[in-house]
């Protein structure tokens, strides 16, 4: 607390800003930035240790975050050995789910028919659960990696369809007909015009299929699988490890936060506009 | 050379043909799911010479299928009946050859290029090397006045300038027809008056032949050799003032007892084809 209040004095100081440090002042509205957020994950953590360590909060219900933080350092051996196969499983999906999905979305946009006959199977499948897929599919591909990559790209597949067929329709009419003045060929309206134009379409997208794959990857583990935090999960559950449990549910978090905040990272490398936005 | 109606033409301006010409063009859009015989009329019987070098207006009210018939042009659209020639060519075949530009109300432009990639663009599309893109994009910039502004985003410039980036970037490919479809259209009245003598300037450094789509009496007046008014629609065409103003024109023009008649000439013929 005291620190970062100090830090937050430091930035609206009356000290005056030198044109020629630009670093510190962009620093400066960097921590202006993340202070707010930090101070209210402070005040909850120290709310919830509390809680535990005084409030009688009994351990099985919600373990104190000392407890938690202590059942991950007394087990990242273990984390070690199934983080990564989840990691795997979820980024094969994701990379798998929307790359499907945008060729797809490139078919559907230049020909009605193959739109027609293949979007209401591809609606029909966003509301096929999941979660009761998952033992067929371990039933069809076995235990390994290959069931928990296709339902993690099950996940992910949807939104990237849906939201990619909308990006590349949703360009200017009056560029159309520009492209089509300077007689530009088909693969040039889809490269130069349409692509760019889908981008942001394709980042929410993204963004929303990151988290949606890591935890497809860990459900699919809860079927049938001695790897993965799914599993890690569930045997914590069976032998009533609950800060364990709250642990693995963390890394999970972790992870899923790892990819968006990738998908963020590209999308700032992509973005034309970013720059401009931030203002005020 | 601002002297005639129309600038002197390459070498054979004699043989030169018609940069556009347009023979009892007639469009109707036809509506989805009706028969044949069910359509919206847009256009009726249009018959229109355009030099090359001149610059024709075309002015209607909103709907008298003005916008349509720079598309027919273009090869956006194919006419219901009649013929178009553009520059002795089929609309086709001319776009095909890109011996037209087409300035768009917007100015569209997109938002992830800079100005002068969005300038680039064209030659891009054509398949010009990036030596010769830079080359002759940074002479338009120069020409629309848009020197320094290269690096900028769309939306960091203003109305104005955004569509002087959209003109550079439809002379980057020489055109010797420029097919305007109001083009200033989105801008305030003061900018747009600007604009105009802009326009008029940047063109004197090119040859192309202009047809110019707009439903402002006064700007058709100011840029114009000559200004064709279309009734509602459908539209036809029910009047051609020449206007026969002073080159070069500049602001004061706009004060001349000619330029007044003319607009009145134009409203008037406007108005009586309303009734």
């Amino acid at each position: 607390m005291a620190s970062s209040s100090m830090l937050a004095g430091a930035d609206v100081g009356p000290r005056p800003l030198d044109d020629t440090v630009p670093p510190i002042i962009r620093a400066g509205t960097v921590i202006r930035r993340l202070v707010p957020p930090l101070l209210i994950v402070v005040a909850v953590l120290g709310a919830w240790e509390a809680a535990g360590r005084w409030g009688g909060l009994a351990d099985y219900i919600l373990p104190a975050p000392s407890r938690i933080t202590a059942a991950f350092a007394a087990n990242t051996a273990l984390f070690a050995r199934h983080v990564p196969v989840t990691a795997l499983e979820a980024s094969l999906g994701f990379v798998f789910g929307n790359s499907v999905a945008l060729v797809l979305a490139i078919a559907f946009v230049h020909s009605a028919t193959a739109e027609r006959g293949i979007y209401p199977m591809a609606v029909a499948m966003r509301s096929v659960p999941f979660v009761a897929l998952a033992p067929i599919l371990v039933i069809w591909l076995g235990n390994g990696l290959a069931p928990k990559v296709v339902i993690a790209a099950l996940v992910s597949f949807f939104p990237t369809l849906v939201n990619s067929v909308r990006g590349l329709r949703a360009v200017d009419p009056e560029a159309f007909e520009l492209m089509r003045t300077l007689s530009a060929t088909p693969w040039q309206v889809l490269w130069k015009l349409r692509w760019p134009s889908a981008m942001p379409f394709l980042f929410s997208a993204l963004k929303i299929s990151a988290a949606g794959t890591v935890l497809g990857a860990v459900v699919a583990e809860w079927i049938g699988s001695d790897l993965g935090i799914g599993y890690v999960v569930l045997m914590s559950t069976y032998e009533f490890r609950i800060p364990l449990l709250w642990a693995s549910i963390a890394v999970t978090s972790v992870m899923a936060m790892t990819l968006f905040g990738l998908v963020i990272l590209a999308e700032r490398m992509w973005s034309y506009d970013v720059s401009s936005d931030t203002g005020g | 050379m601002e002297v005639g109606v129309a600038p002197a033409v390459d070498v054979g301006s004699m043989a030169a043909p018609l940069a556009v010409s347009a023979r009892n063009v007639s469009m109707v859009y036809r509506l989805k799911g009706y028969g044949n015989g069910y359509g919206v009329p847009a256009l009726d019987d249009l018959s229109l010479d355009l030099r090359p070098g001149e610059l024709v207006s075309i002015v209607g009210p909103s709907g008298c299928g003005k916008s349509t018939f720079l598309r027919l042009v273009a090869d956006l659209l194919r006419p219901t009946a009649g013929t178009i020639q553009v520059s002795g060519m089929t609309p086709t075949e001319a776009r095909r050859r890109r011996t037209y530009s087409f300035v768009f109300q917007n100015p569209v432009l997109f938002p992830w290029l800079t100005l002068a990639q969005n300038v680039e663009f064209a030659l891009e599309i054509t398949g010009a090397t990036s030596r010769q893109r830079q080359a002759i994009a940074r002479e338009r910039i120069d020409l629309v006045g848009l020197r320094g502004f290269e690096a900028a985003l769309p939306r960091q410039l203003s109305g104005g300038m955004r569509q002087r980036a959209a003109i550079a970037r439809a002379l980057t490919l020489n055109p010797s027809l420029l097919l305007m479809d109001e083009p200033f259209g989105a801008l305030d009245e003061i900018t747009r008056e600007r604009m105009n003598l802009e326009l008029l300037r940047i063109l004197s450094e090119t040859r192309a032949a202009v047809l110019f789509v707009t439903h402002s009496i006064d700007e058709a007046v100011i840029l114009s050799d000559r200004i064709v008014v279309l009734s509602p629609r459908p539209g036809k065409p029910i009047a051609t003032i020449p206007i026969e103003l002073p080159k070069p024109r500049e602001k004061a023009t706009r004060y001349l007892p000619e330029f007044v008649e003319a607009t009145i000439r134009a409203r008037r013929a406007l108005h009586e084809g309303e009734v």
